[in-house]
């Protein structure tokens, strides 16, 4: 072998290599101090990983770990932003706020064009309406007296 | 208001004690029309008391009327306890009313009677009142009192006084189905002039008049295109019928549908909105589906309600209850929500810009 076969070493020191790879290996490193070194760096780091104590998980630690992930997924699903929480609550009180009676009040503008004045106007159509034509003026004048305007209505 | 109570009173009693006999037919047509015929054909000036009940008081107006046939009229008010005077002239078919101390006022073109339904409106009073007549005096002149009363309760009665020599009424009142005296009109002086006295009359140079806005007799192709459709109609009360239909253009224009039992005049104003405008004074009246509001001046009642996108006013004199009643056969709306009001605003800020 010509080249440096690094991504055998790993598997020559753990034995896992075919036959044919092996003495290949073997072969190789009989010439080359440089791979021979590195065998020797993954063997004492093998030694050391078995002297190394085990990690202890605990029992409730997977459960707790898939109920983490159940919730991050259940968040991700349906959670929204707060501040859209409260405009959607904003524009449901709109909504119901746009629905709620509210009755006019009285105005003295209001109706003012349909009301007793122009009751009288239009009864000036009613033929005996010139029977009592004083009784026409009478009737509408001072009903409004005070409010009756300069202004066109 | 004392003053007027007591000229209430004093007209009451006297007409009560007055004997009269229902007036035949034939006699109660022809005093009508020639009541009718009068404002045509006589000539005359007089001064008047006027007073009307207004539902917590009574008004009482002072008015001088010059009379010149077929269609000059002037009549100067002045309103008790009111610094105020008012004067209206009808002329050539329009009416001017203006305030003679600062010189401002309004013209209108006035709405034509129909001259020649005179029959047919007094076949319709004597359906629905009955007529009885006396012989009576007033101001020193022989007069024919007739007193109309309603067959069907809840409508008005009148008394009138007519000059028999000239067919002017002379004195007009207006009672209650209660018995009381909402109106009364009086002449305190009255004289016949010659024809033509008023013929050089001008109104003063320096009037500063503006335009009402005019009615017109309209057909129903017009209403149709005008508003696009017909409001809703009214059930009027028995007696009463459709007459005729008025348009008033204007910022909004209306329609104006009058109904008479052939004295009564009853008239429903529609124009297009949701929104009711309540005259100011008036009560409001919650119905099953929906507010109307109520309001009674001089004798008359107005009723003011919204239905299907129309705004409807309706004034006559008659009861409340009954009025209410009438414009209940429209359907009252709903009272409006406030998206209502809204879209109200909206629409009068468009038309602002």
């Amino acid at each position: 072998m010509r080249s440096h076969p690094s991504d055998l070493l790993s598997g020559y020191v753990d034995g896992t290599l075919s036959r044919a790879e092996h003495v290949g290996i073997e072969e190789h490193l009989a010439t080359c101090i440089e791979c021979r070194k590195t065998v020797d760096e993954v063997r004492t780091l093998q030694i050391l990983l078995r002297a190394a104590p085990q990690p202890t998980v605990p029992p409730a630690a997977l459960s707790r770990t898939l109920a983490l992930l159940e919730a991050r997924r259940s968040e991700h699903r349906w959670g929204v932003p707060r501040w859209s929480v409260a405009a959607a609550a904003g524009v449901a009180a709109l909504i119901v706020a746009l629905q709620w009676p509210i009755d006019p009040s009285p105005g003295p503008d209001s109706a003012k064009h349909a009301g007793f004045q122009s009751h009288a106007e239009v009864s000036l159509a009613h033929p005996l309406a010139d029977m009592a034509l004083v009784t026409y003026l009478a009737t509408h004048l001072p009903y409004d007296f005070e409010l009756t305007s300069v202004e066109p209505r | 208001m004392k003053i007027a109570a007591t000229i209430l009173i004093g007209v009451v009693a006297g007409l009560s004690a007055a004997p009269a006999h229902a007036a035949p037919a034939g006699n109660a047509t022809s005093l009508l029309t020639k009541a009718v015929q009068a404002q045509r054909t006589i000539a005359y000036r007089g001064e008047q008391v006027i007073a009307t009940w207004q539902g917590d008081s009574t008004k009482v107006s002072l008015g001088r009327v010059e009379h010149a046939p077929p269609d000059w009229t002037r009549t100067e008010f002045s309103q008790l306890g009111s610094t105020r005077r008012w004067v209206v002239v009808r002329e050539g078919g329009r009416e001017i009313q203006y305030d003679p101390a600062s010189r401002a006022g309004t013209v209108a073109p006035v709405v034509e009677s129909d001259e020649d339904s005179v029959d047919d409106h007094v076949g319709w009073l004597l359906e629905n009142y009955r007529v009885a007549s006396s012989p009576s005096s007033l101001l020193g002149r022989r007069t024919d009192r007739l007193a109309i009363t309603p067959i069907t309760g809840n409508r008005s009665s009148r008394r009138l006084e007519i000059d028999r020599d000239t067919g002017v009424v002379l004195r007009f009142e207006r009672v209650e189905p209660t018995g009381r005296v909402v109106q009364m009109v009086t002449f305190t002086t009255f004289d016949v002039m010659p024809k033509g006295w008023r013929a050089e009359t001008a109104l003063p140079g320096d009037l500063r008049l503006a335009q009402r806005q005019s009615v017109r007799r309209v057909t129903a192709p017009e209403i149709q295109r005008q508003f696009g459709g017909v409001p809703v109609s009214v059930a009027p009360p028995d007696g009463f019928r459709k007459t005729a239909e008025f348009l008033t253009l204007g910022p909004v224009p209306a329609l104006r549908t009058m109904y008479t039992d052939g004295l009564s005049v009853l008239t429903v104003t529609a124009e297009r909105g949701r929104i009711a405008r309540p005259p100011a004074a008036s009560r409001k009246v919650q119905t099953r589906t929906g507010p109307l509001w109520v309001r009674r001046s001089g004798g008359n009642t107005l009723v003011h309600w919204v239905q299907s996108g129309w705004r409807l006013t309706m004034v006559g004199d008659l009861a409340p209850e009954l009025l209410v009643q009438t414009a209940s056969t429209a359907g009252v709306a709903r009272s409006p929500r406030a998206i209502d009001h809204l879209q109200e605003w909206i629409q009068t800020l468009r038309g602002v810009f």
